[in-house]
């Protein structure tokens, strides 16, 4: 197949072709960094909690009046209450849990210099039924025991003398270490520069998340639990743990049992974890529909415009493709003919393609959170174009070989 | 004449029904994507207080470490520590000025067959309602005097006071918050800002408002730690309520009303030189860093349109010129396939400005056929977003506003996409295509 004289035809009437490939590379350079975008966020949404997630629900409780002592009783009378239900695994008292959006944070260090590398992390209180509570998985080390666990108010700097750590908050803090469990016995440093305490590692867990995802993507799988049990007031709140399929029966009942214990406050509905992680993922979620949806349309609409106009050509050129069938081509050479058209200014809109696809990255890069595109997007991206253009150039163009070669001698 | 050119126009259209359909369906695929996006967008980054969000100024002081930045580049912390924010507030330096915080309560209706609620409310002074003009249902603000003499009256939502009280007028009412009474003395109507600017920090940009409004001195008796963000440097000095109010934590707002740009410099200056007494304190590390943010500054700020909308607008966007492009192409395959036609209006004496004016017609009414099913497009894909996000749900709707808009957008879209076939169209010589039939 002879190329010049395709390319002599191109070269004569530009302004459609220039179109096709233009759209071709617009839609390049879009699918490829929106795939990217979608691809980011569904493995964001495939990440666990590290939590006992399908079995967990939070349920708090705000009393009328009374002080922290006040809080204390009714906390510690609310957890004796839910762990004796038939039911539950186990129940804590939280301030917040893995996805949840709020809660709180520090920076730690592996030294007693306050200047040394500083790691942070998401801080959770809990007691000594933590890994039954969460159903948290304890690599190394042991539980807290209960002499350990404090009660803490909002006017106390947080001190503890002993913590469990996540995996790789252990691997953050000690770079010296390749097991997190190296990281058992060893403390972590905080407080200010004329303050400092020390705090032992005395159990690590694994795939723990934070609440939120923080500035960095490392903040995500920092945590600390410190002993202690939150008195943030009036209000109380529990992590309860169900038994496999006992969640919706506790969903049902426990409000209005914990106000019947106390019934000088006022409980809230409780939540599930679920709630809690739809609600993390939501943003990651609408933006991979919509853009799927923007996607799919784009792929839609680029086949439509290549059917119809090179269909149009297909009409205009009704008369020389007579002709050239009549002087001996057969149909494949004029199928041939317009795949070659097609495959040359697809390739030309590719090659502009990638390079509006690194430009438009470079962009979202720099104005957002959007990582480098991987190169192998960008060579997949052309290759699926390419054949979804000649495929849509087959439609028209079968139609083209059928021209009977007699067409030539009748006028149009 | 302009009626016959539209006559032919939907006789040319109707004459290429699939060719036609598919321009149509293009550019109302551009649109409706476009459309999706920009109507969440159109109303995330609205102006909540037009009239007057040039004299509301969200005040911010660099309290922070002398180490390191609050947030880069050199931000100040995004609310004040409760000390400034105090004082400043009864400092009364501008026109208004209210410091304030969200808090959580528990209310206990007098009737006992309402069940106790916990409700969240924020902590004021009674300039919050000269300042932000939330519209009153029953009664009025709270005073000033209320405000120094730590007045136990409360001003409450529609919401709440429907709850509460059944939604009669309840003004002169006891309302027990936390085990105390307050006295209602105005109940608000529906107040929703959108985005909810005076408190983007805590509440988010588009949650629900407050339930309750307390005066800000009352704090003094109830001690009370705010619901909403807390950021400290280092830790309080001693472990007391009192250590955190004399702490570097950050936890309270403070807005300003400053009526010209005289009062706004005066501000500046009353609030740096505040921040330079408190440095000789021994406070304040870092080099002076004021900021007075007005409201559309303050929502820019605090990046109320998050990252994902703004790239849903430039990818749809983008989409929206890949829907044009299909479209010249199209538009310029029919008007040639006319040529035929256009020779034999111009040898009967039609001159090139008529022709342009026909064709481009027929554009114009592409581009407003690709409107009206492009907003249908835009009505589905809105409703697809409210699904995925039920607490964006009023971020999410389309008004005339946004459908003229759209109008206006797509038949210039389509007017710019006929611009080049129409000038093809226009260049064929009378009697060319005349010759070879």
């Amino acid at each position: 197949m002879e190329i010049r004289p395709i390319l002599a035809t191109i070269l004569r009437n530009p302004v459609g072709l220039i179109l096709i490939g233009l759209q071709v590379a617009l839609t390049l350079a879009i699918v490829v960094n929106a795939l990217y975008i979608i691809t980011t966020r569904l493995d964001n949404m495939r990440a666990s909690a590290g939590i006992d997630e399908d079995n967990l629900l939070t349920i708090s409780s705000t009393a009328f009046s009374g002080d922290e002592s006040d809080t204390l009783a009714n906390t510690r009378q609310d957890l004796d209450y839910l762990r004796g239900l038939p039911g539950v695994v186990d129940a804590m008292a939280v301030n917040t849990l893995p996805m949840a959006q709020s809660g709180w944070s520090t920076e730690i260090e592996a030294s007693e210099d306050p200047d040394s590398h500083a790691v942070p992390t998401a801080i959770y209180f809990a007691d000594h039924s933590l890994v039954n509570s969460l159903g948290l998985e304890l690599i190394a080390g042991r539980p807290f025991r209960e002499a350990e666990i404090k009660p803490y108010t909002m006017d106390q700097t947080l001190k503890p003398d002993v913590s469990i750590i996540s995996a790789a908050l252990a691997l953050a803090l000690f770079p010296d270490i390749d097991n997190p469990a190296q990281a058992l016995g060893r403390h972590s440093w905080n407080g200010d520069e004329n303050d400092r305490f020390a705090t032992e590692i005395v159990g690590i867990v694994d795939g723990i998340k934070a609440p939120w995802k923080g500035f960095s993507v490392d903040i995500f799988n920092n945590v600390v639990f410190v002993p202690f049990i939150p008195l943030y007031g009036k209000t109380g709140s529990y992590a309860v743990r169900a038994e496999p399929g006992q969640l919706d029966r506790l969903l049902g009942s426990l409000q209005q049992e914990l106000t019947e214990l106390n019934p000088q406050r006022v409980v809230r509905d409780p939540r599930t974890f679920s709630e809690f992680r739809e609600r993390f993922f939501r943003g990651d979620k609408s933006m991979a529909v919509m853009l799927s949806v923007v996607v799919g349309l784009l792929l839609l609409v680029n086949v439509l415009g290549i059917v119809g106009l090179v269909s149009f050509w297909v009409t205009q050129r009704t008369k020389q493709i007579g002709t050239r069938r009549a002087l001996g081509a057969t149909r494949g050479n004029i199928l041939q003919y317009f795949l070659v058209e097609n495959a040359l200014i697809s390739s030309a809109g590719v090659l502009l393609g990638a390079v509006l696809a690194m430009a438009l990255n470079n962009w979202l890069a720099s104005e957002f959170q959007v990582q480098r595109l991987p190169w192998h997007y960008l060579a997949g991206g052309s290759l699926a174009l390419l054949l979804t253009g000649l495929a849509a150039t087959c439609v028209p163009a079968l139609r083209a070989a059928a021209i009977p070669p007699a067409i030539a001698t009748r006028s149009v | 004449m302009n009626r016959y050119y539209f006559w032919l126009a939907a006789r040319s259209l109707k004459g290429s029904p699939w060719l036609s359909g598919l321009m149509v369906l293009a550019i109302a695929l551009g649109i409706g994507t476009f459309m999706t996006s920009y109507a969440i967008f159109h109303a995330m980054s609205g102006n909540p207080i037009p009239h007057k969000s040039h004299q509301l100024f969200n005040v911010r002081l660099d309290n922070w470490s002398p180490e390191e930045a609050f947030a880069e580049p050199n931000e100040p912390p995004s609310q004040m520590t409760y000390r400034d924010a105090r004082y400043l507030a009864e400092a009364g330096a501008a026109r208004h000025q209210t410091a304030m915080f969200r808090v959580g309560m528990a209310v206990q209706p007098h009737n006992p067959d309402i069940k106790p609620l916990r409700t969240f409310g924020r902590m004021t002074y009674s300039d919050f309602f000269a300042m932000f003009e939330p519209p009153f249902l029953h009664g009025g603000p709270w005073t000033r005097q209320d405000d120094r003499g730590r007045g136990a009256v409360t001003v409450i939502s529609r919401d709440l006071n429907d709850r509460v009280f059944g939604g009669d007028n309840s003004v002169g009412r006891k309302l027990r918050l936390d085990g105390a009474d307050y006295t209602v003395v105005g109940v608000l109507d529906t107040f929703d800002p959108l985005p909810r600017y005076y408190d983007v920090v805590n509440n988010g940009p588009f949650a629900e408002g407050d339930d309750f409004y307390l005066p800000f001195t009352l704090n003094d008796r109830l001690e009370l730690r705010p619901n909403g963000n807390n950021s400290c440097w280092s830790d309080p000095a001693e472990d007391s309520y009192q250590g955190y109010l004399d702490s570097e934590c950050v936890w309270v707002a403070l807005w300003v009303q400053l009526d010209s740009p005289a009062q706004r410099r005066d501000y500046q200056a009353f609030i740096d030189n505040y921040v330079g007494e408190q440095k000789r304190l021994g406070r304040f590390p870092r080099p002076l860093n004021n900021r007075l943010d007005d409201v559309m500054s303050w929502l820019r700020v605090q990046r109320v349109v998050d990252d994902d909308t703004h790239i849903q607008l430039g990818l749809s966007f983008a989409f929206l010129l890949v829907c044009l492009l299909n479209t010249v192409g199209l538009m310029l395959a029919k008007f040639l396939r006319r040529a035929g036609e256009v020779s034999v209006r111009r040898a009967l004496g039609a001159s090139r400005g008529q022709i342009f004016r026909q064709y481009l017609t027929e554009s114009a009414l592409l581009g407003a056929a690709g409107a009206l099913l492009g907003l249908g497009l835009a009505s589905l894909g809105l409703a697809v977003a409210r699904r995925l996000s039920p607490d964006m749900d009023m971020l999410t709707r389309l008004d005339p506003g946004l459908a003229l808009f759209a109008l206006a957008v797509s038949v210039t879209a389509a007017l710019l996409a006929g611009l080049y076939p129409t000038w093809r169209a226009c260049a064929i010589a009378p009697a060319s295509q005349l010759k070879t039939q």
